[in-house]
């Protein structure tokens, strides 16, 4: 008998996220996370293992996989590989319902998709060759300032003027921010300027797309001060996912169950 | 021989103490939050006042203009033909939507054009003139005009399609042609054009054909014809005008300290593309401005030391903090190729008038090749004694990529001149150090090619 | 078709190939091998034009003359190096941007009088077996989702990405990249609806599912119409790769995969 668990695989750069989705209940029982590595494969069969031994189950229970993210094609558990653009939009349908839009902004790309009605991808653009509009960024600049990730936020919110950013590039832009530094800049509008210089090309990515909902994703999300400066960016609300770091994973779960004929619960999915 | 006075320009807060009277629109413009204003450094003079006044009230003499009825042509691309058209019909005020390039740097609150563009779809890979296409969209920067032209063909690409896009948020644009200015072929009808080159009749026929759709729309939208005499009379005081900007610039640059700061200079060769939409007041203020050069030279007043390193300058920035590092390095310059030279010739009086007008447009070095360009530079750097090259690559900007390097190549081969190419990006807070350190290496080449030994400082 | 005459390298839109052939010369477009172009990393130079400079130019090169229309910036500023270094005559041929003026007609007349001459003086070569140089080929009974490809001039490291996108299920049923014969509009000319109105008919002909842009970094020209394309001009969902000299081959292959799934979603075209 069909357990109805499917299993999501997030390879990323920085890390593997897994999530485990009860079809039958419609509930994502768990997700969980490892660094990557050289050997992702083992790495995810690894995490994989862990998660559902936490649930009394072995491989043999899930009844289907979905791999997803730049190492989709590399990790063994899934038999079956869709791309994160997808499993992104689905994930952040699952956890945000009403969601039109999505950004999202991990260590080493950017992207914003735009969502149909029913929640299919209209459209979507990414930017995975320049790091100035990444987590990279974030966190090259943090380390040359000396503050802490977690207190970005803080740091932005007393500047007084942020300090325009041009460099495209990450390593020219540090070299900026040093300059800056030596000109006497404040800190707090060095911090504002990279925020607000990461948001302005992600929302350049986003166009003129006027979506109504608009979800925040990646492990930049959970950066203090960054939703503040999309919403900047783009003049419209902007909120975190419940799970930023795991949509990609919860995605491609609920897109293996999706695939699976023997869900009924699935088919309100439109894939 | 001792100097005379030397001059200082003065910050903001300073000059702001002693001017704001006279320039009301710097401190307003400064008032409404921009503080990017606040980091140049401006001459102290009546005449510097009188000019900053004229740049940034220029959108308030925009909107007066709708106000009170006049017509308003926005003249693309072309720098220097259609308003001196335009403004041979009374009731009219023509202004260069283009030079909204350079307004997110004076202007902070204008950051936003740039993000408007962005979110157009024209990134931060296009030119600053991206600006534009900002101000379109938001359609509060400037009054739309009742009239768009804009060259194309020769034309830089990014342009070309910025203005497309203007185009496409429903704004309609009389195109016209510009050729791609050749060499005539062996017994080919040939013309010399304003500043020596030459072209094919057929070209300079072919764009006074165009020039002659810009006419007739420009008398459409008066109702009054703008016959032969009136452009004839249009180009007389254009070129009355032009005359007194190349005696300002020939004064500043030959002069033994530069009487005027890199800056003013800029602003002021920049007035007369499109006269600043007012064209009796370009006028007067560049008589202020030759007046009170003539005024320092003859009394040896100037920035910086006689012998500060000649520069010869090629395009313009759209940061203009850029140009503060000029005196900060101890260079001054001593020429200068704004991407406009052509707009300093006199237009020819002695040719029917659209032919006159299409010669003038047809030497704009940006339609030719850059080899042409690049031996109009380096004539003048050596008639004006240059000692070092400048090249500012604009971001973005399609022409950049190809022409710095052939310009470079001709100045090091010809006069073996140190030479520095720099890209400026529109708006950097922090580029200004990068900048000088590029410039204080410039001045140095030039000093030890000099074989002076005296280390480079700051003089201002 | 064999066809065995004396070579002319062409590029741009509005080439006169009628001319060239009736002056006894086969036009074509070399191929463009980007990867092995010197200006590979030289920011702001489009690896199309410098590819082509590098294609006539280069040694071993059989053409008898190069011919080129000023279809953009980058185009005219590249002839003006490789004239230059180009061992044989370079024509530079003046396509006006505007359409349907006086002045647009006359200047093509010119131009193509101009083109008569130069090619009456030009050497004949040696003659040279080619095929059918100037078609443009497409798959002809596809599965997978049927798109349109448009673009400038294809190179070398285009057709590795057209290989990539067939491998996950685009199938390129439709070539509306850049091609030297015919009068199609393009969409560099002043003002270009026509061109988009081009695209439109050409794609719902061609029965798309959606189009694919290979944009070359620094084509401006291309690049800010993207907008335009995405909001849905023709009518269809576009694919937009940045391919350059040397593509991200990986980075290019998830958004050709995301495309193919979403094309799936709208349930256009066949199954993948």
């Amino acid at each position: 008998m069909s357990s109805s668990i499917f299993a999501g695989v997030d390879a990323g750069s920085r890390a593997i996220k897994i999530a485990l989705f009860h079809a039958g209940r419609d509930v994502v029982l768990e997700t969980d996370a490892c660094d990557q590595g050289v050997d992702q494969a083992a790495r995810a069969e690894a995490l994989l293992a862990r998660v559902l031994a936490r649930h009394g189950l072995k491989r043999d229970d899930l009844d289907g996989a979905v791999a997803t993210g730049y190492g989709r094609h590399a990790v063994g558990v899934a038999r079956q590989a869709v791309t994160e653009i997808t499993c992104h939009a689905v994930g952040v349908r699952f956890l945000h319902p009403a969601a039109t839009a999505l950004i999202d902004i991990g260590g080493q790309d950017s992207k914003f998709v735009q969502l149909a009605e029913d929640g299919r991808v209209l459209d979507f653009a990414m930017n995975d060759r320049c790091a100035a509009g990444t987590g990279r960024f974030l966190e090259v600049i943090a380390q040359r300032l000396e503050v802490p990730l977690d207190q970005l936020g803080a740091c932005a919110a007393q500047a007084d003027r942020p300090a325009a950013i041009s460099s495209m590039c990450v390593v020219f832009a540090e070299s900026e921010v040093v300059g800056l530094l030596a000109a006497g800049e404040r800190v707090a509008n060095i911090v504002a300027g990279v925020q607000q210089s990461i948001a302005s090309r992600v929302a350049a990515l986003a166009g003129a797309a006027r979506a109504k909902e608009i979800i925040f994703t990646g492990g930049v999300a959970g950066v203090s001060g960054m939703r503040e400066a999309l919403e900047r960016s783009l003049g419209r609300p902007v909120a975190v996912a419940a799970d930023p770091r795991m949509t990609g994973a919860i995605g491609a779960a609920i897109l293996s169950a999706g695939r699976d004929r023997a869900c009924p619960q699935t088919r309100r999915m439109p894939y | 021989m001792s100097e005379g006075e030397t001059l200082s320009a003065v910050g903001f807060e300073a000059w702001r103490t002693r001017r704001a009277v006279a320039c009301a629109a710097l401190g307003r413009h400064y008032d409404e939050g921009d503080a990017r204003l606040a980091e140049l450094r401006f001459d102290p003079s009546p005449a510097a006042d009188r000019l900053w006044e004229l740049l940034l009230s220029e959108e308030d003499r925009l909107a007066e203009a709708r106000r009170r009825g006049a017509k308003i042509v926005g003249a693309m691309k072309d720098l220097g033909t259609v308003p001196v058209m335009a403004y041979a019909l009374p009731g009219v005020v023509a202004f260069y939507p283009d030079g909204a390039w350079w307004t997110p740097c004076l202007m902070k609150h204008t950051d936003g054009l740039f993000a408007r563009a962005d979110e157009l779809g024209v990134d931060d890979s296009f030119c600053p003139v991206r600006a534009m296409l900002g101000a379109f969209a938001q359609g509060d920067r400037f009054p739309i005009p009742d009239l768009l032209t804009c060259s194309v063909g020769a034309v830089c690409d990014d342009f070309s399609s910025i203005a497309q896009r203007v185009e496409g948020l429903g704004h309609p644009i009389l195109w016209w042609e510009m050729p791609y200015r050749r060499m005539p072929e062996p017994g080919e009808p040939a013309v010399v054009l304003p500043g020596g080159v030459r072209a094919p009749r057929a070209q300079v026929e072919l764009v006074a054909a165009e020039l002659g759709r810009v006419r007739d729309a420009l008398s459409a939208l008066t109702g009054g014809a703008l016959t032969n005499a009136r452009l004839a009379e249009g180009i007389r005081v254009a070129n009355r005008i032009r005359a007194v900007l190349r005696s300002l610039r020939e004064i500043v640059f030959a002069a033994p300290r530069a009487p005027l700061p890199a800056l003013e200079l800029l602003v002021a060769e920049m007035l007369i593309i499109h006269f600043c939409s007012d064209r009796d007041e370009t006028e007067a203020v560049l008589e202020d401005l030759l007046a009170e050069v003539r005024r320092r030279v003859a009394r040896s007043a100037g920035y910086g030391r006689s012998d500060d390193v000649r520069l010869f300058w090629v395009n313009p920035v759209a940061d203009l903090r850029a140009m503060r590092e000029v005196e900060a390095c101890g260079a001054r310059l001593c020429g200068t190729d704004f991407l406009f030279t052509h707009a300093f010739d006199p237009i020819p009086e002695d040719a029917p008038p659209l032919e006159a007008l299409a010669c003038s447009a047809l030497a704009d070095p940006m339609v030719g090749p850059a080899s042409q360009r690049a031996d109009r530079v380096v004539d003048e750097m050596r008639r004006l004694g240059a000692e070092a090259l400048v090249v500012v690559r604009i971001p973005g900007a399609s022409h950049c990529a190809h022409e710095g390097a052939r310009l470079i190549d001709a100045v090091r081969r010809r006069l073996g001149v140190p030479c520095l190419e720099v890209e400026v990006p529109s708006l950097s807070d922090s580029f200004s150090a990068a900048m000088r350190t590029r410039l204080e290496a410039l001045v140095e080449a030039a000093r030890a090619a000099r074989g002076a030994s005296s280390a480079v400082g700051s003089l201002s | 078709m064999i066809d065995s005459r004396p070579l002319i390298a062409v590029t741009g839109p509005l080439v006169p190939c009628d001319l060239i052939r009736a002056h006894g010369f086969a036009p074509v477009a070399p191929t463009l091998r980007a990867c092995a172009s010197g200006a590979v990393g030289a920011a702001g130079v489009c690896a199309v034009a410098q590819s082509w400079a590098d294609a006539v130019s280069a040694d071993g090169a059989v053409f008898s003359a190069a011919v080129l229309t000023t279809r953009c910036d980058q185009i005219r500023r590249t002839a003006e190096t490789l004239r230059d270094r180009l061992r044989v005559p370079l024509f530079v041929m003046n396509i006006p941007a505007t359409r349907g003026t006086p002045a647009a007609e006359r200047l093509l007349a010119d131009e193509r009088r101009r083109l008569d001459a130069f090619l009456s003086r030009v050497p004949p070569g040696p003659s040279v077996s080619t095929a059918a140089a100037l078609e443009q080929s497409c798959a002809s009974e596809p599965d997978g989702h049927r798109v349109g490809v448009f673009g400038c001039c294809l190179t070398d490291a285009d057709r590795t990405v057209l290989s990539m996108l067939d491998e996950v299920g685009l199938r390129v049923v439709f070539d509306a990249t850049e091609h030297p014969q015919g009068t199609r509009p393009f969409i560099g000319q002043r003002p270009n609806e026509a061109f988009f109105a081009w695209l439109d008919r050409r794609g719902r002909k061609a029965r798309l599912a959606g189009w694919v842009l290979l944009r070359q970094p620094w084509c401006d020209l291309i690049h800010a119409e993207v907008f335009r394309l995405k909001r849905g001009e023709t009518g269809l969902p576009w694919l937009v790769l940045e391919t350059g000299a040397r593509p991200t081959l990986a980075a290019l292959r998830t958004r050709a995969e995301a495309f193919a799934e979403l094309l799936e979603q709208a349930g256009g075209g066949g199954d993948v």
